[in-house]
């Protein structure tokens, strides 16, 4: 009986040791525990080294060898900038006091935007904000929107205000050049007015833990059409651009899904994962890729999404010096050739 | 439901109840708690966070209807705030969480005279959420607990000189639960598209660890009394491999009193001896 007693009084003793049992490493606050614990917080929780094949082992052996304790802050954040652009990822970033380390894509390509001209020679200055969006009418009777940054949120009042004053144009350019993203939420209200039925949007998953290859069933989910809104059924074209990143590539990947939508321009941004943020010992933040996005194939779009076929167009230095906006200039066509196609 | 009918009544019948005019007054404290809390969670930062703590807080002890020498019931609430910091001192945490507690405990006097031990049982709830202001998908740590558990409690009347005092001891371990706990890096927006089986978690000895232990002395004068106290918090989690950790420490502060209710459609208020201001 004692000894069942014993047992007994145990078993809050055997629980703690089970429920604490895993042990949450410490890092010091010094260049190595720093340099230790970033290296760390992505090994455990980056979602694309497979993706990108990336030995992050042996990222670890070649910028190990840079850290000395006695480097000051700015000499340790630039080797853990540089290790971090081995993941070739806009979302990643370290955040310093002092500085951002950053791997943006769209740095590497013409920007092919010009906000001025667009509002200068295509709107001539006379368009309307709501919220995030700019709008207005373009000649030969086309409808423009620029959203942007999905960051802004627009309301449902404001798009059946906007379509409701464009509806008698005969097509619609959504302009996301430039649109870095933000929430998701957004592009999906945004979708949902050109949409009569819903739509399969795509797939989520996330890591399940610290393995590089543990990860969730792929979660699949569609978008739902606004119900007892203003819709939008007549031709659109989306322009983007290598800037048109994040939450702006996931509206580009779903809107190039729908039949009666082109897309135009330079292929987009990337950066299909859910960005999550850990920090140091020293306070320092990063940002990193933690949940992957696949689009309704089941592909990453990490790397971007291509225009649609025959519609991959750069702003040329001939038509900027003639005012002219050369993927402007090639949705006109698209619009024209599908109005012509119904 | 025909079978917890009989047993009603049958158990109605075996316990003895309160007798006609016999009150049973409640032992009902407002309290403060000023404390410090040391934390981690990992799903918004490897780092561990320490900082204030504060409660506001209700109790209500009352001995039951039924055999109200032998049984109390107890019922607790409180609003909590926790603004705890990293390491660095450049990041602060805002944790937001309501509490609600019921346990219904046997009480059994000891030989030594004022000294009464409970026992029983204890149902839980906590609701609220951990802000992470600097975080991006994973900004924020939802607390949403259920746990059904153990408390006991030793409770001595005494005196210091001339002032009557209690002192008690209370400790609350939950058993089984359920908690809601995000997936290692799943986001809120994918919980948002319908994908939250794999939050939704059965708490046991296994993953979680939770205890509460609460020391309080009520200086008892005249109706009123104050309570001064210390409490302890303590929870280990793991589960979907994330961790988290909470200890609080804080001192209890707070007025104490009884509170006899009055039927005032009958003649009680007579019987009670109560002098209404009003009626």
């Amino acid at each position: 009986m004692r000894t069942f007693l014993r047992k007994i009084a145990l078993l809050p003793v055997l629980a703690v040791l089970l429920a604490s049992c895993h042990d949450v490493p410490e890092y010091a606050d010094n260049p190595r525990g720093n340099f230790e614990a970033l290296w760390a917080i992505l090994d455990e929780h980056y979602c694309f080294f497979e993706y990108k094949d990336v030995d992050w082992q042996a990222v670890r052996m070649e910028y190990s060898r840079k850290i000395d304790d006695r480097m000051t802050d700015e000499e340790l954040f630039r080797v853990c900038a540089d290790m971090l652009l081995e993941l070739r990822d806009g979302h990643t970033n370290l955040v310093s006091p002092f500085d951002m380390s950053r791997y943006w894509i769209w740095e590497q390509y013409p920007q092919n935007y010009d906000e001025r001209l667009i509002l200068e020679h295509y709107l001539h200055f006379d368009y309307k904000k709501a919220s995030g969006i700019s709008y207005g009418m373009l000649k030969n009777n086309v409808a423009y929107m620029h959203y942007g940054s999905f960051s802004s949120t627009i309301g449902e009042g404001n798009l059946d205000m906007i379509l409701s004053s464009l509806s008698l144009a005969e097509g619609l350019i959504i302009d996301v050049r430039d649109n870095g993203g933000g929430i998701l939420t957004n592009a999906e209200t945004l979708v949902a007015r050109f949409i009569d039925n819903p739509v399969p949007a795509g797939f989520i998953a996330h890591k399940t833990g610290p393995g590089h290859n543990e990860f969730s069933e792929s979660y699949a989910y569609s978008i739902e059409p606004a119900r007892g809104r203003v819709h939008w059924n007549k031709p659109v074209v989306v322009l983007t651009n290598r800037s048109s990143f994040s939450a702006t590539n996931n509206f580009v990947s779903i809107m190039k899904t729908l039949p009666n939508v082109r897309i135009v321009g330079d292929v987009t941004g990337g950066g299909c994962g859910m960005p999550f943020t850990g920090e140091l010992p020293n306070g320092w933040s990063v940002r990193f890729s933690a949940a992957p996005i696949y689009d309704v194939d089941g592909r990453l779009t990490e790397f971007g999404v291509e225009p649609s076929e025959g519609c991959r167009v750069d702003m040329t230095e001939a038509d900027r010096q003639a005012n002219r906006d050369t993927i402007m200039e090639r949705a006109f066509e698209v619009l024209a050739e599908m109005a012509a196609a119904q | 439901m025909r079978l917890l009918q009989i047993l009603a009544v049958v158990l109605l019948a075996v316990l003895p109840t309160t007798a006609a005019g016999q009150e049973r007054p409640a032992a009902v404290a407002v309290t403060v708690d000023v404390g410090r809390l040391h934390s981690l969670d990992t799903y918004l930062s490897p780092l561990r966070y320490s900082g204030m703590h504060l409660r506001v807080g209700f109790e209500r002890l009352r001995a039951t209807r039924f055999n109200p020498e032998a049984w109390v019931n107890q019922v607790s609430a409180g609003v909590t705030y926790d603004h705890p910091s990293n390491p660095a001192g450049n990041n602060s945490l805002h944790t937001l969480i309501a509490d609600l507690d019921w346990s219904m405990m046997w009480r059994k006097p000891l030989p030594v005279d004022g000294l009464t031990v409970y026992a029983g049982g204890a149902l839980g709830f906590d609701g609220g959420v951990t802000y992470n202001p600097r975080n991006s998908n994973n900004v924020c740590s939802p607390v949403i607990n259920l746990q059904a558990g153990a408390t006991g409690m030793l409770a001595y009347r005494t005196s210091l000189g001339r002032l009557p005092l209690t002192l008690r001891w209370q400790a609350t371990v939950p058993v089984v639960g359920g908690f809601f706990l995000p997936d290692y890096d799943q986001s809120f927006y994918e919980i948002y598209l319908g994908n939250y089986g794999p939050a939704v978690n059965f708490g046991w000895w296994g993953n979680r660890f939770d205890m509460e232990n609460l020391l309080t002395a009520d200086f008892h004068f005249g109706a009123s009394s104050l309570r001064l106290g210390y409490r302890n918090e303590f929870t280990t989690l793991f589960e979907n491999n994330i961790s988290v950790r909470r200890c609080v420490h804080s001192l209890v502060v707070g007025v104490s009193w009884e509170s006899v209710r009055v039927n005032l459609r009958r003649a009680d208020r007579e019987r009670a001896g109560s002098i209404s201001a009003l009626y």
